[in-house]
């Protein structure tokens, strides 16, 4: 991914300057004989800043560690094999997989349209259209780039025809396909709850109010700013009629997450299962119902899927040595002792981890950042009497910013790709979006109490 | 015939065992409703199934370069600094897969030496463990492949 391949070309002397400060680090560091963890760090930096893949740049620093806490290598060799056993990540490729059928089957379109006929008449129409359909898809697909592609794709041409500023446009995208990893099903979420051993459908119920409550208020945002620019708009009125028949024309598509939702708390499948039913269905309605999936964009929805996972859950295959050795070094200890001083103050603790998430969160994907920092923070964060739900919901909230900010934004490369214009513009154009993510995240820290109500109403208080 | 291999290996292979695992888990789901019952097995085959889905699709991401680096540092290098980090990372890559290669060979001997069935299947674990080193040597000619088709192109831009 050349994504990040930004026009400025070679020339400056800085850059030479922090690559030269990154490998005298590394030396002396080894030199030094400091610690395993600091090795292990400044090897992972390293090997990634000069740009060894992440899975890769995470295997070797976890081979560093290993060296150093004198551990048979044949540990990398068994969790090579083992960190892919728990059945619940098969429900990671399906969910996958079944968001590249509905996006290609044509859908989105159907559920654009759903959008379009409940608040596409309002002043800044499709930029509300975007993102009350992006909510939509969300209900459908685990994952935050997916959900900006499926519904960008559509709409910020569709904004841009309308005047709005390209940057504006892709961000509103970008923005609102975060709410992907929110609104369960979420890919995230079974990564936490694979980590902690916290339900998944426990989580996904918590991630509802949430995830829609983010989506009211980026609508307030783009609201707001359509107005000042006099964006969009027919001001026709509401009519029930038109918004109906979108409903009954897009049936198949939102039955899609009745079926998978509803099939997960009625108690009728396993979270794994329900994925599984959302590629039948998917398939189902994408080749016989809106026929929009020929054979040629099956085998693409495959490959995508097939990268996708190579690329991304690769990672949990080098990483599982990781957890061991964090384990080892003793370090969730070493972090409890560094907040010693303020366990009184447990939402203090929750903001740093915050920021300390969203800056990893710039560099990171979100993937590695959970598996990574989950392990050295639970404890910590359980010890505080913090509840598990809230923590990861918490922590799926900081990875959705570290989505949309750059260098590393998953979310604005995709959108900025469809909208054909660079990172650095739409970086600027996502900042008004941010601010519902920010005061999300201070939601979540001062009053938790509201997330766990669902799943707290449907399964009981947790033990 | 020989491009064709070459260009869809992984691409087919990785769709059949994205197959198996939908195949398993709608297995089960129909085992339950209809029949009332349940097959152990099935847990595995989709497991297994995504295992090496993960890892072709891995190495298929090796041949399209599409595996996720942080390239913010190196594109603002000089073009020489550019290549030399490039050039080094995979050398530290390939140095990884090699060890990989090693670490799980002498691991499926291990496994050579002691019986472990798998509870589901009631096969040997090691007729299954044994593809990893085989696709983690798969990756390694991915990747001197990208060489050499960057040699072939007369070193030109980056092996990116």
């Amino acid at each position: 991914m050349s994504d990040t391949t930004i026009s400025k070309t070679g020339g400056s002397i800085v850059p030479v300057v922090v690559l030269v400060t990154l490998i005298l680090g590394l030396i002396m560091a080894v030199v030094a004989g400091a610690n395993g963890p600091i090795v292990m760090a400044i090897v992972f930096v390293v090997s990634m800043a000069i740009g060894v893949p992440i899975p890769f740049a995470a295997g070797i620093a976890t081979v560093a560690g290993l060296y150093i806490a004198d551990i048979p290598m044949t540990l990398m060799a068994q969790a090579a094999w083992t960190a892919f056993e728990p059945f619940p990540l098969v429900t990671i490729p399906l969910f996958v997989l079944a968001g590249q059928l509905m996006e290609q089957g044509g859908m989105s379109e159907k559920l654009v349209n759903i959008a379009q006929k409940l608040v596409g008449a309002y002043k800044g129409g499709i930029g509300l259209v975007t993102v009350v359909a992006c909510m939509f898809f969300a209900a459908l697909s685990g994952s935050g780039p997916a959900t900006t592609a499926a519904i960008g794709s559509i709409t910020i041409p569709a904004m841009q025809e309308e005047g709005y500023k390209s940057r504006f446009a892709g961000a509103i995208a970008a923005a609102a396909g975060a709410l992907g990893s929110m609104i369960p099903p979420s890919n995230l979420l079974i990564i936490f709850a694979l980590v902690t051993d916290v339900s998944i459908p426990r989580l996904f119920l918590a991630g509802i109010i949430p995830g829609i409550v983010l989506g009211l208020m980026l609508m307030v945002v783009v609201f707001i700013i359509s107005v000042k620019n006099d964006y969009g708009g027919t001001g026709e009125k509401f009519r029930w009629g038109p918004l109906l028949e979108a409903f009954w024309e897009g049936k198949w598509a939102v039955m899609a997450p009745v079926i998978i939702l509803g099939g997960i708390y009625a108690g009728i499948f396993t979270p794994s299962e329900a994925a599984g039913v959302a590629v039948a269905y998917g398939l189902f309605v994408g080749m016989f119902i809106y026929k929009g999936l020929t054979w040629v964009k099956l085998f693409h929805a495959f490959k995508f899927t097939a990268i996708v996972i190579g690329t991304v859950l690769f990672i949990l295959g080098s990483t599982k040595a990781f957890g061991q050795l964090v384990t080892i070094f003793d370090i969730p200890t070493f972090v409890l002792g560094l907040f010693q001083g303020l366990v009184e103050f447990p939402w203090l603790v929750m903001l740093l981890i915050g920021v300390f998430y969203i800056i990893v969160g710039m560099w990171l994907e979100s993937i590695p950042q959970i598996i990574i920092f989950t392990a050295v923070f639970y404890p910590l964060v359980t010890s505080l009497g913090i509840d598990p739900v809230v923590f990861g919901i918490f922590t799926v909230m900081t990875c959705e910013i570290g989505f949309l900010t750059p260098p590393i934004g998953v979310n604005l490369f995709v959108a900025a790709r469809i909208s054909k214009i660079s990172i650095e513009e739409i970086s600027v154009g996502v900042l008004p979006l941010l601010i519902p993510y920010v005061a999300m995240i201070f939601l979540l820290v001062f009053f938790s109490g509201w997330v766990t109500y669902l799943p707290d109403l449907v399964y009981g208080p947790m033990r | 015939m020989l491009s064709k291999i070459d260009k869809h290996f992984e691409e087919v292979l990785c769709a059949v065992f994205l197959c198996v695992i939908i195949g398993s888990v709608l297995m089960q789901v129909v085992l339950r409703f209809v029949f009332h019952s349940a097959a152990a097995w099935a847990e595995e085959t989709a497991v297994y199934g995504m295992i090496f889905a993960v890892y072709l699709g891995a190495t298929m991401a090796t041949r399209e370069r599409a595996h996720i680096r942080i390239t913010l540092l190196i594109s603002r290098l000089p073009k020489a600094l550019q290549v030399v980090c490039v050039v080094s990372a995979d050398v530290l890559w390939l140095g990884f897969v090699i060890f990989m290669i090693v670490q799980t060979t002498t691991y499926t001997q291990l496994l050579f030496d002691v019986t472990y069935q798998t509870p589901g299947l009631g096969i040997e674990q090691r007729w299954v463990q044994m593809f990893i080193p085989m696709l983690f040597c798969l990756m390694l000619f991915r990747i001197v492949q990208v060489y050499w088709r960057w040699r072939a192109d007369n070193f030109r831009g980056l092996p990116l």
